[in-house]
């Protein structure tokens, strides 16, 4: 279990604020644009940098309290950081033993195989895909009850991405006390794995909802100028004025379908989320 | 079990999830006392949210379609076939009340409404 | 720890080709020049290059990752002291054995082994220049570290000569005081160098730790 309690961190202008949790046996997702704070959130989290307020425990103790026995179980992968790219395959599965009194070796030898992962080729010469599928296989190598994964599937293409989607299913599969906390800007990565999901803005999360939530109650609806000033606009979170008349993004999808048959539905999704919430007025 | 969840549904997928694992019961697909996959399985097979397939299998217990033991996993329970067809009738008789009101509402007569029975009876 | 220095040890290994260049040219120079500076050639080599295992964490951002490994900001400057001193170590006898055979063939064998204790005094002399090295590289970084080592140097050859300058001009004999230290039994330096050393380790650990607890990733 993670708990992040109005955790704040100034850099310059910038301004992070935040809270959230993770509890025991479930996925979080932390989505956001490029410089939203979703970085800065996990690397407070890792004790990787000093919050300036507030207090962030993982299992009830405090992230900068960390000891090397209590880093063990947790599996991490950023996105911009590494082994030393001038290591083989083969030389971090040997520093790994040596770091993990839990180190899985087969599953770890196995996986790297069925990836095309060569152990004897320096991680300088391996293509994006295949550094980032190391970087979650080296994560997932101890049994880690808490992954901790900063945009996991960045610059990827679609079948890299899901490859990684399936290797974190298969590891959730395995014991139902795991937990997962992943960051994206690919929403659609995080709608078929996360059961949460954090939307931060300007270092500030301007939504906390279910995934299920978001799918089936958000919806994108979409009139003209008439049907616009007919609308009951109690459970409009944001509009937006198009070309046609309005997008209207509501969290309450059943109202509108209910009570306005003639106007156009669309499913949120979180790309819509993110699209309105952090744009729009 | 057959499981095909439509994404751009209006019908979220929780419930289609369990009207469709209802229907895996009803059919007899699913027989009494078989093991349903487990939430993280079918989760990862159907790449939705573990939370989602929770909810269908919670929906699902409270309807009485399932028990779920807990430690063990989750089982099809030992229902009455008939009375599961006679709620399924019975729901769709609640649609059918349902369209008519809302006909009425929009103003049709009795006429019209027969007549656009008739129009989707020989389309189907 | 032990994963530290494993990947330590294969980070070295890495600069294969470069550790067998050197050797090969200690040899070289073993047998030109006759004289026990190949013993602290390698030693400052070898010294070199286990601190550059700082470099290659830095590089691409490694350090955020490697602090997300189940060791702790203690352990793992602990670890590059260590370390430097276990290679420095190594590197000292592969030159002291170097020197040795050079010497057997040479026909002087007798004169080696009297010498080896005198070179004993690498070591720690070297050591201490690492622990100079270390904090800087973990405050500035492989480039910035660099020039600030230059600096310091060029700084204590300032002091040096100018306080030679000093001790002459207040008539004071220079000569003598090279004199009476270099009379001085290696018995009695060598114990003095490592007594020093082990202060400059502790001190420079402990600045070490400050700077890599301070540090952001």
């Amino acid at each position: 279990m993670v708990k992040v309690d109005n955790l704040v961190k100034n850099y310059g202008d910038f301004h992070l604020e935040v809270s959230l949790e993770i509890p025991d046996g479930t996925v979080t997702g932390i989505v956001g644009k490029n410089g939203a704070g979703k970085s800065t959130t996990i690397k407070s989290i890792l004790g990787l940098i000093s919050p300036d307020q507030g207090s962030i425990t993982i299992n009830g103790k405090e992230a900068s309290q960390l000891t090397g026995t209590d880093k063990a179980s947790i599996g991490v992968a950023l996105s911009d950081s590494g082994f030393s790219q001038y290591l083989r395959v083969e030389d971090v599965t040997c520093i790994l033993k040596k770091l993990y009194p839990t180190f899985d070796e087969t599953f770890f030898r196995d996986n790297c195989k069925a990836q095309g992962l060569p152990f004897n080729k320096k991680i300088s010469e391996f293509s994006t895909g295949m550094k980032a599928k190391l970087r979650v296989l080296v994560a997932m190598s101890h049994r880690a009850s808490l992954l901790i994964m900063d945009e996991p599937t960045a610059g990827l293409d679609v079948e890299a991405r899901n490859d990684i989607l399936d290797l974190l299913r298969g590891y959730l599969l395995e014991d139902e006390k795991r937990s997962i906390l992943i960051t994206s800007h690919i929403s659609s990565d995080l709608e078929g794995i996360c059961d949460d999901i954090y939307l931060i803005h300007n270092g500030k999360v301007i939504l906390h909802e279910e995934t299920d939530a978001v799918l089936s109650n958000y919806a994108l609806l979409k009139m003209d100028e008439q049907a616009y000033s007919r609308l009951d606009k109690s459970y409009i979170l944001k509009e937006k004025k198009d070309s046609f008349g309005y997008s209207c993004f509501t969290n309450e999808k059943q109202f509108y379908a209910e009570n306005y048959p003639d106007i156009v539905i669309e499913n949120g999704n979180i790309d819509d989320l993110i699209l309105m919430m952090t744009g729009g007025n | 079990m057959h499981i095909i969840l439509n994404n751009t549904s209006m019908v979220p997928i929780y419930e289609q999830l369990v009207n469709q694992v209802k229907n895996n019961i009803i059919s007899g697909e699913l027989p009494e006392n078989e093991a349903l996959p487990s939430v993280r399985a079918l989760s990862a097979e159907l790449r939705i949210s573990a939370l989602t397939v929770k909810k269908a299998y919670d929906k699902l217990e409270e309807e009485g379609f399932v028990v779920t033991v807990h430690g063990k996993g989750t089982y099809v329970a030992a229902t009455d076939k008939s009375l599961a067809m006679e709620a399924r009738r019975k729901s769709v008789e609640d649609d059918f009340a349902a369209a008519v009101s809302k006909a009425t509402a929009v103003g049709f007569t009795k006429e019209d409404i027969l007549e656009i029975v008739q129009i989707i009876l020989e389309e189907y | 720890m032990r994963g530290l220095i494993e990947k330590d040890i294969r980070l070295t290994l890495i600069r294969k080709q470069t550790i067998v260049v050197f050797i090969a040219m200690a040899l070289f120079m073993g047998v030109s020049m006759n004289g026990s500076f190949v013993v602290a050639y390698l030693t400052m080599l070898a010294m070199m290059i286990a601190i550059g295992t700082l470099s290659y964490d830095e590089l691409d951002n490694g350090y955020a990752f490697l602090m997300t490994l189940p060791i702790d900001k203690k352990t793992y400057v602990k670890e590059k002291y260590l370390f430097t001193l276990g290679v420095s170590v190594i590197a000292w006898c592969i030159g002291a054995v170097l020197f040795c055979i050079v010497r057997v063939v040479q026909g002087n064998g007798g004169t080696a082994f009297a010498e080896l204790p005198e070179l004993m005094a690498i070591i720690p002399a070297m050591y201490m220049s690492g622990c100079i090295l270390i904090p800087l590289q973990l405050k500035y970084g492989a480039e910035k570290s660099r020039i600030a080592l230059f600096i310091i140097f060029g700084l204590i050859a300032v002091i040096i000569f100018g306080s030679t300058t000093l001790l002459s001009s207040m008539n004071i004999p220079v000569e003598g005081i090279s004199a009476s230290l270099d009379s001085i039994s290696t018995a009695v330096v060598i114990p003095v160098l490592c007594a020093l050393c082990i202060a400059a380790a502790f001190v420079s650990y402990l600045i070490s730790t400050k700077i890599m607890n301070k540090k952001e990733f």
